[in-house]
């Protein structure tokens, strides 16, 4: 798991640096859900494209794990509303993406419930994902990002009730649904 | 300490009234902490009977957060001193609610962009397997960002030493030590802190 972990990290950083060129925007996410990195890419007709790279934090506050996940999403993202007032410019956009990733889920205790330990089991997710946010433009080269984001998908895992077969099981991906509420302010810079 | 609120306020007062009104101030702040260095003291009386004095030193990377809130007052044009308060990741399983007064002081001016330097300490209240109070101090710098009136952005960079205790446990029985053979416990954490605070 270590190995594939590292991959994906050197994936993601290959593409970190490639992506740049074409972005328009890049920034830091931060959010209960963990933190990260996010490119948005160059807007054309009201359109644009974000790409985010998540160290999801899950279970990790509560100490229930020790080690975090990593998930990828892009997204597709619809500006429907432009807004200004006060010198502040209001961008309202909503967008269908893709996600997927090395995460935890389905944990036996919820919360800050400390004596349940989640089980050390991570598992690949994909799913689809639906963005919805608004930008706050201050006329500066920094700018603030106000988004919520929902995934549904599956998880996919080693068989924890079959431990010495290489057993998987497959189940919806509750995490998607449950941290859909969790806001995520990206603090994002312009690059060109 | 009972004194301490009347000295600062001794001290502060010729800011404010130089400066006429403070503007009052509220923010969020978030952050990840990389705890480097634990160090202990303990001196105990072991369940055998005999004298345990050990002062342990481990240098352990171990990753923490945390969420504040703050409300304050800028004092001058380039001082503001705020109340902190939130939840706080010290080391494995050491959440504390730390009550906190931090100073910042920018040389450009707190409504302009420029670095700051930070200092401050406070309390820290346990959570759950802590029992004892303990104390903070934070030093270090910031970068603010004006983005409009009334709103900026800072991203901090602090080093946080905090003052705990921690249960000792016995080396023959594996069981906590009573409080009453305890002499001396202490612990201290050494951490670096990366934040991202919401100014208002």
């Amino acid at each position: 798991m270590q190995r594939v972990l590292t991959r994906l990290f050197a994936l993601w950083l290959l593409a970190a640096l490639c992506l740049p060129a074409a972005a328009q925007e890049a920034g830091f996410l931060n959010s209960p859900k963990g933190f990260g990195a996010q490119y948005r890419f160059t807007e054309s007709d009201g359109v644009f494209h974000t790409a985010t790279a998540l160290i999801d934090i899950y279970g990790i506050p509560t100490s229930r794990c020790s080690s975090p996940g990593i998930r990828f999403n892009f997204s597709r993202q619809y500006i429907f509303k432009q807004l200004e007032s006060r010198g502040v410019s209001f961008t309202l956009y909503a967008g269908p993406g893709l996600s997927a990733g090395i995460v935890r889920d389905h944990d036996k205790g919820r919360w800050f419930d400390l004596t349940s330990l989640i089980s050390e089991n991570p598992g690949f997710m994909f799913a689809l994902s639906g963005d919805a946010g608004c930008r706050f433009g201050f006329g500066r080269k920094v700018s603030l990002d106000l988004s919520f984001t929902a995934d549904a998908g599956i998880h996919v895992r080693r068989n924890e009730d079959e431990p010495s077969y290489a057993a998987t099981s497959l189940s919806i991906y509750n995490n998607g649904f449950l941290q859909a509420i969790y806001p995520q302010l990206t603090v994002l810079f312009k690059l060109q | 300490m009972k004194r301490l609120p009347l000295v600062l306020l001794l001290i502060l007062s010729p800011l404010v009234l130089r400066a006429g009104m403070p503007r009052i101030t509220w923010g969020l702040e978030w952050g990840y902490t990389a705890t480097i260095l634990k160090t202990s003291q303990h001196n105990f009386v072991c369940d055998e009977g005999y004298r345990i004095i050990e002062n342990p030193v481990s240098w352990r990377y171990f990753s923490n957060g945390s969420v504040l809130a703050c409300a304050g007052a800028d004092i001058t044009e380039h001082i503001n001193l705020s109340a902190y308060t939130g939840l706080q990741g010290v080391y494995s399983r050491r959440w504390v609610v730390p009550a906190m007064l931090r100073m910042k002081w920018s040389p450009a001016g707190l409504r302009s962009d420029g670095f700051m330097l930070v200092a401050g300490g406070g309390l820290t209240f346990p959570t759950t397997v802590l029992r004892e109070t303990g104390m903070e101090t934070q030093a270090g710098v910031a970068y603010r960002i004006a983005l409009i009136r009334g709103l900026s952005l800072d991203l901090l960079l602090t080093w946080n030493f905090t003052l705990d205790w921690e249960n000792i446990t016995d080396p023959d029985t594996r069981q906590w030590v009573p409080r009453s053979k305890i002499t001396n416990n202490s612990t201290e954490y050494q951490a670096l802190n990366l934040s991202i605070a919401l100014n208002f």
